[in-house]
This record gives structure tokens, C-alpha cells and sequence, in this order.
């Protein structure tokens, strides 16, 4: 007999209880929720006549508040045609990596927002800008932590985001530093670019899941 | 090698089919037979001959039920099986311990008394 058989029974038992608690919902639904949510909020905020930051810090927090509901109303559907409790260790785990960098962007736009409403004279686009990257780089962590639990889709989108936000940061500064890049001319309207990485990823992270999430096995 | 935490493994769990379907109904409450079959790579009779060895040692409940007009096999965790199972990591946690303290050299071990 091995002589560290007991160690690898072990870390047997430690694997499969790994991934026993892993979220097994299938997230692909509520990643294309989510994007569609995006586009359309994005849509709302290039076609509705009044621009101003606070109308658009108010559509997107409203936004990912309402992506959120659905998000949960979508994994409550399923667990309960799966006939499974809604709140299981690993739900409560993904929630868990979730909440707090939510949390903590949507705290962190509270300045912005009263800085905004006071109506003095503040670098609004550079407020925006900031915002913006800070909502990015949060919620890319909170889903690569959430991803840590469920699928791979799931942390390559929080990738995504994470690197985004730093990206769109360099490219705003790199327009005033070089105004032949012509970078500036995305902040022209942050609903586009809102639309394109909120709504866009999360499509495409639908697309992914879709085509490399398991069913869920028949019974 | 002191003999006595092995000689006192669950013989039922010990087995590398059944101490993985312990594994995971520890870890999730309740699961589906199909999943957990997709879970541990096993078939359909594998699975169903390490959960009647479960079943009637008293470790796993097994309900059958019906979802979308189609069967469905629930397999659970008893309090008994939870028990044996966290008696049986111990030992196996035990011994890793003896084996690191003494190594494998029979001349190393203390005897049993």
C-alpha cells in the first residue's frame, strides 16, 4: 500500500467536495438578461433628450439595480424547477464574492452624485470617467470572486471588466496627453460606452456560457 | 504503521466510488442521481450498486419523485452517514499524522499495545 494513501483519500474528499459545492445554475440566461438590460438602458440614455451626469449615474445605478432583481428572479426560477431550496451554500458563497465590491461601487459613486447635484462647476466628464473605471474595476473583481465558485465564463468576464476600467482610464488620459489619439471622442457619450462593455459583455459572456455550460441533466 | 486507526476506517466508505458520493453529500445537502453520476464520472449501474451499499448501511436516503412527468432520484445524506463520514476523515487525518511523525519504517512506529 502507498504510504501516503491517506493524504490522497484526502485530497479526493477535498476535490469532490470542491466541486459538489461549485454553483451549478446555468448562468447563460441571466448573462443574456443582463446584456439585453444593458443595451436597452444604453439605448434609453442616447435617445432620452435630457444629458446630464446625474441622469446618467441615476440610469445605470438604477440599471444594475434592476439586473440584479432579475438576475436573482432568473436563479430563483430555477431552482425552483429544480425543485432545489434557493439559498444553498454555494448561492450564498457567489452572493458573498458579489456583495461587497457591489457595494463598495455603488458607495463610492455617492460622492460623485453629490458632487454632481451641488451643481458647482465640477469636471463632470472627469467625474464620469472616474465613476465609470471604479464601477468596472469593482465589478470585474466581484465576478472574478464569484467566478471562483461557479464557471470559467464567469471569471473571464470579471477579467474583462477588470481590465477595462484601467484601459478606458489610460485612453481618457492619453487624449489630453495626446490629442492626436483621438481617444477623447469616445466620452462624447459614456451611455455608448456603457452599452458597449455593461451590455456587450455580458452578451458575449451569455454567448460563451451557452456553448460550454453543461445542461442541466435530465432527470 | 499503528494499525489501529486503519483497522477502524468504515469498510463501506473506504471503497473509492462510495467515499466519493459520501464526499459530495457532504458537501451539497441533497443531489440528483444524474448529477451526481455527471459529477464522479460514473454509469448508471456503478452508481446504483455503491447506492444500495450506502442505502442499506443507513448512510444515504434515497426519494424517488417525479419532475416534468419524468422520474427523479434524490439522493441525502443521513445523520448516521454524517457521522461516519467525519469519523472517517479523522482517522484518515490521524493517520496521515502518524505517518508523518514516524515515516514508514516499520522500526520507526511504536507497537500497538
Amino acid at each position: 500500500m502507498q504510504p501516503n494513501w491517506a493524504e490522497e483519500n484526502l485530497q479526493v474528499i477535498r476535490t469532490i467536495m470542491e466541486r459538489a459545492a461549485l454553483y451549478r445554475r446555468t448562468l447563460a440566461p441571466l448573462m443574456l438578461a443582463t446584456g439585453l438590460i444593458g443595451i436597452v438602458a444604453s439605448g434609453i440614455g442616447l435617445l432620452t433628450p435630457i444629458q446630464t451626469p446625474l441622469t446618467f449615474l441615476a440610469l445605470w445605478l438604477i440599471t444594475a439595480t434592476l439586473a440584479m432583481g432579475v438576475s436573482l428572479i432568473i436563479v430563483r426560477r430555477q431552482a425552483v424547477m429544480a425543485r432545489e431550496p434557493f439559498s444553498t451554500p454555494a448561492s450564498r458563497r457567489v452572493i458573498g464574492a458579489l456583495y461587497a465590491p457591489l457595494c463598495a461601487g455603488a458607495l463610492l459613486a455617492l460622492p460623485a452624485v453629490v458632487l454632481l447635484g451641488t451643481g458647482r462647476p465640477a469636471p463632470a466628464e472627469s467625474v464620469l470617467t472616474g465613476v465609470m473605471c471604479v464601477w468596472m474595476g469593482f465589478y470585474g473583481c466581484g465576478l472574478n470572486a464569484a467566478g471562483q465558485y461557479s464557471s470559467r465564463g464567469v471569471r473571464l468576464l470579471g477579467w474583462g471588466f477588470i481590465g477595462t476600467g484601467p484601459l478606458l482610464a489610460t485612453l481618457y488620459v492619453g487624449g489630453f496627453l495626446i490629442p492626436e489619439l483621438g481617444s477623447r471622442v469616445l466620452w462624447t457619450n459614456p451611455h455608448a460606452i456603457m452599452g458597449t462593455t455593461f451590455g456587450g459583455f455580458h452578451l458575449v459572456a451569455a454567448g460563451y456560457l451557452y456553448l460550454t455550460e453543461s445542461r442541466p441533466p435530465s432527470p | 504503521m499503528n494499525a489501529e486507526p486503519f483497522l477502524q476506517l468504515d469498510r463501506v466508505i473506504h471503497e473509492k466510488g462510495r467515499l466519493g458520493i459520501m464526499s459530495a453529500l457532504m458537501a451539497r445537502p441533497q443531489m440528483p442521481f444524474t448529477e451526481l453520476r455527471d459529477l464522479l464520472q460514473m454509469t448508471d449501474g456503478n452508481l446504483t450498486s455503491h447506492m444500495r451499499t450506502l442505502q442499506e448501511a443507513g448512510y444515504v436516503a434515497v426519494s424517488k419523485s417525479f419532475q416534468n412527468n419524468r422520474p427523479l432520484t434524490t439522493l441525502a445524506l443521513t445523520g448516521s452517514g454524517e457521522k461516519a463520514f467525519r469519523n472517517y476523515v479523522a482517522l484518515l487525518a490521524e493517520i496521515v499524522e502518524i505517518t508523518r511523525e514516524f515515516g514508514t519504517e516499520p522500526a520507526k512506529v511504536p507497537a500497538v499495545k
